[in-house]
C-alpha cells in the first residue's frame, strides 16, 4: 500500500507543473483557516451526526470551487486507518442503549457514537487532502516558516519530500530485484530483508555526503532562499473571517 | 498507531499540539546550537529513507504475515536526539499530509507518541545505558529490542491515555490498555530484532555510519521531563475541565450570553433563524420514538440530531452547487 501511495505522490509531482493552483490567497490564511475548520469538526459533540455530517460541506465546496480530483480523494478518504475503524466498532458494543427507531430498525448510542466517529475522521481527512491539492509543499513550508515554525524544522520537510521520490524508486529496483530472487517464500525473510535495509541506508548516508557537497557548491549557507513574500491582504481576511463565520452557524445551527 | 481527530476531544489535541511544537523548537534550538549544516542533507535523506524501509515488507517467522520496520530508534542511532526528533516529526507531518495518516490536530499526539518517545527516552536512557561504549554483539542486540519494545509500549500507552481523556471512545482505559499493550509488546519484538538485523548489517560493513552522531547529549532532564509532563498534565487537566462544560464553544458561547445554548434565546436572529427553521424543517420528528425517563436526555439528543441530519444534507448540497457556481465564474473570469 506505501508502495502505491508512494507512486501517486510521484504521479503528483510530475504533474504539478500543469496542475492549476489556487494560490492567490495568503498560504498562511489558508492553513489557519483549515485548520480551524478542523477543530471545529472535532468539537462535534459525541452523537451529533448531522452535525459532523455539515462539516463535510466545507471540502466539498473547495473540491467543487478548486475542481480537485475528487475521486482521487475519495479513493484516499476511504483507506483511513483500521486502528479508527476498531476503536468505533467498539462503541455499539459498550453503549448499547437504544435511543431511537428508524423505520423499525433500534439504533444504540454506540452505533451513533461510532458513525460519528467515522464521519468526523473521513471530513478532517477530506480536509487536509484539499489542503494539499490546493497549495504545493514548498508554499506550506514557507509559510509554516513565516508562522514561526523554526528553519531548521521547514528545512527538513522540503528535503525529506524531495528526497522520499528518490529513495522510493531506489526502494522498489531493491523490492523487484529481491522478488527475483526468492523462491518458494525464501529470501523474504528478516534476515535478508534487514540487510537490504541496511544497505540502504549506507547508500543513503553517502548520497547525503554528495547532496551536502552540491548544496554548499550552489552556494548552501544554513538557510534556503524563500520566494518573494506575499503579505496578508483583505481579500485574505475576508475569506478568513467568512469561513469560520460559516464553520461557527453550522457547528450552532445543525 | 497513528492517533487520528475523531478520536481526540479539541482541548487534548491542542495540548499536544503545544507540546510538540515546543518540543520542536527546542530540539531545533539544540540544533542551531551545534552550528553544523553538514548534517542537513543528512537528516533530510535519512527521513526520506524512513519511509523507503516501511516500503519494504518482511516475513514474520512462524505468524504467516509480514511487516515492516518503523525506524524510529535506527534515526535516533544515526542523529542523535534531537536530529532524530525533527526528523522522525517531519515523516509524520509528511505522513499526515499525503498518506492521510492521522489528521492535523492528531499531528501533536503522533509526534508526541511516536517521535518523542524513541528519540528522547528509549534512545538515550534505554538503548545507550544497555549498549554502552563496549562494542558488543549481545548489547546490541539486548539495547535493540528493549528500546524499541519500549519505545512502541509507551507511544501505544500514550495513546490510550490520549483516547480516554478525549472521551470520545467508550472503551474503558483498562479494556484499551489491555488491548493496545500486547499488541504493540508483540510489534516492539519485531521492530527490536529488524533494527538489531540493520544495525549489525551496518556495524559490520561500514562502522563509522554509527558514530556520525558524536556524543553531544547532555540530557536536560529537566526540560524534557517538563514537556512531558506538561504535556500530560495540561491535556489531563483541561480535557477533565472541559469535560464537564462540553466543549469550547459551549463555554464560550456561555460566557459570551450568560445562556449555556444559543438557541434558547428568546429573541433576535435566532428566534428568526428558529422560525425559518420551523417553517422550512419537513418531515418534523421523522419515525421517532420515545423511551423513558431515563433515555429521555438521550433521546433529546439524538432527536436534536436526526432532525438536523435534513439541515446537513443541504448544507452539503448548498455548499457543492455554491462551488460549481463559483468554479464557472472563476473560469469565466480567467477568460475574460
Amino acid at each position: 500500500m506505501l508502495e502505491q501511495k508512494a507512486q501517486e505522490m510521484v504521479l503528483s509531482q510530475k504533474h504539478l507543473s500543469v496542475k492549476e493552483r489556487y494560490t492567490a490567497f495568503d498560504a498562511r490564511i489558508l492553513i489557519a483557516v483549515w485548520f480551524i475548520f478542523v477543530i471545529f469538526t472535532v468539537s462535534v459533540p459525541k452523537f451529533a451526526i448531522s452535525t459532523a455530517l455539515a462539516f463535510a460541506a466545507f471540502p466539498l465546496f473547495v473540491v467543487m470551487v478548486c475542481n480537485l480530483p475528487a475521486r482521487k480523494i475519495l479513493g484516499r478518504m476511504l483507506l483511513f486507518s483500521p486502528f479508527i475503524l476498531l476503536i468505533a466498532a467498539a462503541n455499539p458494543f459498550i453503549d448499547t442503549r437504544t435511543v431511537c427507531e428508524i423505520s423499525g430498525f433500534p439504533v444504540s448510542a454506540g452505533l451513533l457514537s461510532a458513525s460519528v466517529i467515522i464521519v468526523k475522521a473521513m471530513v478532517s481527512l477530506a480536509a487536509v487532502l484539499t489542503l494539499v491539492e490546493i497549495i504545493p509543499f514548498n508554499m506550506i513550508c514557507h509559510s509554516l516558516s513565516r508562522i514561526g515554525m523554526p528553519e531548521v524544522f521547514t528545512t527538513q520537510l522540503m528535503l525529506v519530500y524531495r528526497y522520499l521520490f528518490l529513495l522510493s524508486e531506489e526502494t522498489e529496483v531493491l523490492g523487484k530485484a529481491r522478488e527475483l530472487r526468492s523462491f518458494n517464500g525464501r529470501g523474504r525473510g528478516m534476515g535478508t530483508t534487514s540487510k537490504m535495509i541496511g544497505s540502504l541506508l549506507i547508500r543513503s548516508v553517502s548520497r547525503s555526503d554528495r547532496i551536502y557537497r552540491a548544496m554548499l557548491a550552489r552556494g548552501y549557507n544554513g538557510t534556503f532562499p524563500m520566494s518573494d513574500e506575499k503579505n496578508v491582504g483583505v481579500a485574505d481576511l475576508v475569506i478568513a473571517i467568512f469561513a469560520c463565520a460559516s464553520f461557527l452557524l453550522v457547528r450552532i445551527l445543525i | 498507531m497513528h492517533m487520528s481527530d475523531s478520536l481526540l476531544s479539541p482541548a487534548v489535541g491542542g495540548a499536544f499540539w503545544l507540546a510538540a511544537g515546543g518540543m520542536i523548537s527546542y530540539s531545533a534550538r539544540k540544533i542551531a546550537e551545534e552550528k553544523d549544516a553538514s548534517k542537513t542533507a543528512l537528516m533530510g535523506v535519512a527521513g526520506a529513507f524512513i519511509f523507503a524501509a516501511q516500503m519494504i515488507n518482511f516475513a514474520i517467522p512462524g505468524t504467516g504475515s509480514s511487516g515492516h520496520l518503523g525506524g524510529g530508534l535506527i534515526l535516533a542511532v544515526l542523529l542523535g536526539p534531537y536530529r532524530a526528533f525533527i526528523t522522525l516529526a517531519s515523516v509524520l507531518v509528511i505522513q499526515c499530509l499525503f498518506f492521510a495518516d492521522g489528521g492535523l490536530l492528531a499531528l501533536g499526539c503522533n509526534i508526541f507518541n511516536l517521535a518523542f518517545f524513541p528519540a528522547f527516552i528509549a534512545y538515550p536512557y534505554i538503548y545507550r545505558t544497555i549498549t554502552g561504549k563496549a562494542d558488543s554483539r549481545t548489547r546490541l542486540a539486548a539495547g535493540c529490542m528493549t528500546a524499541a519494545m519500549a519505545g512502541l509500549l509507551m507511544g501505544a500507552f500514550s495513546v490510550v491515555i490520549q483516547t480516554t481523556i478525549s472521551g470520545i471512545s467508550d472503551l474503558p482505559f483498562t479494556t484499551f490498555m489491555l488491548f493496545m499493550l500486547p499488541i504493540h509488546f508483540a510489534i516492539g519484538i519485531v521492530e527490536g530484532i529488524a533494527t538489531f538485523f540493520v544495525l549489525s548489517y551496518v556495524r559490520q560493513v561500514q562502522p563509522g555510519i554509527l558514530h556520525i552522531h558524536e556524543e553531544k547529549w547532555h540530557p536536560s532532564r529537566h526540560i524534557l521531563a517538563t514537556f512531558a509532563v506538561a504535556a500530560m498534565l495540561i491535556g489531563g487537566v483541561v480535557s477533565l475541565y472541559a469535560s464537564s462544560c462540553p466543549d469550547g464553544l459551549e463555554w464560550s458561547i456561555t460566557k459570551a450570553t450568560g445562556k449555556e445554548e444559543l438557541n434558547q434565546k428568546d429573541g433576535g436572529i435566532q428566534k428568526f433563524l428558529g422560525t425559518i427553521q420551523e417553517k422550512l424543517a419537513f418531515l418534523p420528528d421523522y419515525s421517532f420514538k420515545r423511551y423513558s425517563k431515563e433515555e429521555s436526555k438521550y433521546s433529546e439528543e439524538i432527536g436534536t440530531s436526526a432532525s438536523g441530519l435534513i439541515g446537513a444534507l443541504m448544507v452539503f448540497t448548498l455548499a457543492g452547487f455554491a462551488g460549481l457556481i463559483l468554479r464557472g465564474r472563476l473560469r469565466r473570469t480567467q477568460d475574460a
